[in-house]
């Protein structure tokens, strides 16, 4: 006992601090701690939670962004289709244009020819007639003039032999 | 209009029983005209026409015409005449000067033509060249 009184203790005191001591734990572990771990532990909760809630909006993110990539991929794959289908249609269009141009030019040719043909053959059937009617007008011209009475005369009786 | 087609007929058989033997016999000729004047005014004028046309036609389908560049001697009528009666009867000859024909003759009867003139001759090189 001296030797807590040589540092100053007091032992009543000191039981007395102790008593306080643990009267003030109970009041604070009853009034102030276990509230505020309370709270402690819902805001851990909660924390825990937005947490959960965080990763999985991120999951889901992730999945929507996948599948918007595919989405695009998708598109992107059709689109291309697209465009090939409408090169190929045009190449056939041209195609099938130069061909009739073709076609259309053979049949102006043949025209044209034809059409040739066909003046060619006036012109010659024309010339002909002129021809034909410049020798009868000479022939006439000149049997007027060449035949004698006597020539007359022998045509007739010939005619006149051959009449039957 | 379908009794002019049957006054038209009755005409046509007039105008044959106006012949015998390819001569026209002038009684049967005043009687049928004496017949068609009996007819109503516009009948009459139509039948007189018709029968006149008929008459015409006839006769020169027995009429030979004859052409030539220069006159034609007795004989050479003569002989025309003879070869001609073979096919065709003849009532009338007629024969006249054509120049045109150059050469030849040129012998008609009714729708028949024997044309051995020398202008039928140019005038079928003609053709032969216009081919």
């Amino acid at each position: 006992m001296n030797f807590l009184s040589d540092f100053g203790v007091q032992p009543i005191l000191l039981a007395a601090q102790v008593v306080n001591f643990f009267i003030l734990l109970f009041i604070l572990k009853k009034f102030l701690y276990k509230p505020i771990l309370k709270v402690l532990e819902k805001r851990k909760e909660t924390i825990a939670q937005s947490l959960k809630q965080a990763q999985e909006i991120e999951l889901k993110l992730a999945k929507t962004e996948e599948e918007r990539e595919k989405v695009l991929a998708k598109a992107a794959d059709e689109a291309r289709k697209i465009v090939d289908e409408a090169i190929k249609s045009s190449n056939q269009l041209a195609l099938e244009a130069r061909q009739k141009t073709q076609a259309d030019i053979e049949i102006m040719l043949k025209k044209s020819e034809q059409q040739q043909r066909l003046e060619r053959e006036k012109m010659h059937q024309e010339i002909r007639g002129e021809l034909a009617d410049l020798v009868a007008l000479a022939l006439q011209k000149v049997t007027g003039k060449v035949l004698t009475k006597k020539d007359q005369k022998e045509l007739i009786e010939k005619s006149v032999k051959e009449l039957n | 209009m379908k009794k002019d087609k049957h006054l038209k007929r009755l005409v046509e058989q007039a105008v044959l029983a106006s012949f015998k033997d390819g001569k026209l016999v002038s009684e049967k000729v005043q009687s049928f005209i004496k017949s068609f004047k009996a007819l109503p005014r516009s009948k009459a004028i139509f039948a007189l026409t018709e029968y006149s046309k008929g008459i015409k036609r006839e006769l020169d389908m027995q009429t030979l015409v004859v052409e030539s560049t220069t006159p034609l001697s007795s004989d050479e009528k003569r002989k025309i005449i003879t070869k001609m009666e073979k096919q065709f009867s003849i009532l009338n000859s007629q024969y006249s000067l054509n120049p045109a024909l150059l050469g030849g003759l040129r012998v008609k009867i009714g729708d028949t033509v024997y044309d051995d003139s020398i202008e039928a001759r140019i005038n079928q090189l003609r053709e032969e060249i216009r081919g």
